[in-house]
């Protein structure tokens, strides 16, 4: 399970959907709930709230160019890895945090990942969870 | 249907606090007193089973009031038909495990209460031995046995099992949700373990300086860290299987065995038995019609 910390600063609301804009320091990540300013206290701008997102949901790119639907992009450098036989484990430096991403062996060599390899970490918007911030 | 609105200043390690409370409990009802220690959930037991004074309120069970400060009711501690089970065992040395039960026998009352209880505990090998050639987890059953004699209608339970190992204590878990509903008894336990609370408690009412922080189920109360999941299970983990860096979590929910990817961060806190909460964003699941 990754965590981030941020703050929310944009809500749009649907129906019983909303898109949840959080800053997590300069960066701008996005989240779609079930929920609504008016079935959840928590949904107010300006609210600290964590951001949660499961490590075998973190697509990573490198030099990526084009367009792509995944909304949440957020620049990385590699801080270290594990090898498995399918599977990758890739520790990331986010601004002054870290998460993890879990890809497969065949895609992490591919990418020819390395230590202190820019790339970008995407997380589509329905992967988010909220949580409350205490 | 136990009705208990009381208040009673207590002298804290922080000088002076007022314990005050309101609750309700339903007949057959599990719940658990949560709270730091020095926030009154020990009081509130003495309280009510006429051990300690409340300097203010009422108490009914089933409608019949035990107490009533207002109109000077205060039914005696062995008029209220209550067992009270604490960490210390209390069992008489000098007597056999049997003697100890005996004991506890109201004057004329049907002995087949002892055999009963002997067997529903597993101690009828035991049945001769004195307190000190048992275990602590032995001594904890004798001690529960015990408190059940009297067919109580209300069980309480002050951490009776904080001070047995872990395995012990799962075991006694077991034992007390049995007689919990062979007895169809309401059950009140103190308790710090969130895993022992999910396993036990239909009800958890959290105290916070002498007043009522938060009350509900255990799922209202213990988890709702992860506001937005919309897909919230609470299941028993049965295994923990390791693949490389990857864990694989298999847990019992309800009846469906499920399996979890986890980090290795992740299961450090976890272990088999422990309740865990499952999320997982709405958006994910596939729907499909099962045609039989």
């Amino acid at each position: 399970m990754n965590l981030l910390t941020g703050e929310i600063i944009a809500i749009k609301t649907e129906g019983s959907l909303s898109l949840v804009k959080v800053m997590v320091q300069d960066c701008a990540i996005t989240s779609i709930v079930i929920e609504t300013p008016e079935t959840a206290t928590y949904l107010r701008i300006d609210n600290k709230i964590k951001i949660v997102f499961k490590e075998t949901e973190v697509v990573l790119a490198k030099a990526f160019s084009g367009a792509i639907s995944l909304q949440n992009k957020l620049d990385c450098n590699v801080h270290s890895f594990e090898k498995g036989k399918l599977l990758c484990k890739i520790i990331l430096n986010f601004q002054n945090t870290k998460f993890a991403s879990v890809i497969t062996r065949n895609a992490f060599d591919q990418l020819d990942i390395k230590e202190n390899d820019l790339v970008q970490a995407m997380i589509k918007t329905n992967e988010i969870s909220l949580a409350t911030h205490d | 249907m136990i009705v208990f609105k009381i208040q009673k200043k207590l002298q804290s390690a922080s000088g002076e606090m007022l314990l005050n409370l309101d609750f309700e409990i339903k007949e057959n009802e599990f719940v658990t007193l949560y709270g730091a220690s020095g926030s009154g959930k020990t009081t509130t037991l003495r309280i009510l089973s006429g051990l300690s004074e409340a300097d203010k309120g009422i108490i009914t069970i089933h409608n019949e009031t035990w107490l009533d400060t207002d109109k000077k009711i205060q039914l005696p501690p062995q008029k209220r038909k209550i067992a009270y089970v604490f960490q210390d065992y209390a069992l008489f040395p000098n007597m056999s495990v049997r003697e100890n039960l005996s004991y506890a026998l109201e004057k004329g009352q049907d002995k087949t209460i002892i055999e009963e209880l002997l067997a529903l505990m597993e101690l009828e090998q035991l049945q001769h031995q004195k307190p000190a050639q048992l275990s602590g987890g032995q001594k904890q059953r004798v001690a529960l046995a015990r408190a059940l004699v009297r067919k109580p209608d209300i069980l309480l339970l002050d951490e009776p099992l904080s001070a047995v190992d872990h395995e012990m204590r799962l075991k006694l878990q077991d034992y007390i949700i049995q007689v919990h509903h062979k007895y169809k008894l309401t059950t009140i336990l103190v308790s710090h373990d969130i895993a022992e609370i999910y396993k036990m408690s239909d009800k958890v009412i959290v105290l916070e300086n002498g007043n009522i922080s938060k009350q509900g189920t255990p799922e209202q109360v213990f988890s709702s860290r992860l506001v937005s999941g919309k897909f919230q299970f609470v299941g028993e983990i049965l295994k923990i299987e390791k693949e490389n860096f990857i864990y694989i979590v298999v847990v019992l929910i309800g009846n469906n065995v499920v399996k979890i990817i986890a980090m290795e961060e992740e299961i450090k806190d976890l272990n088999i038995g422990n309740k865990v909460l499952i999320a997982s964003k709405a958006f994910n699941p596939i729907i499909t019609k099962i045609d039989l």
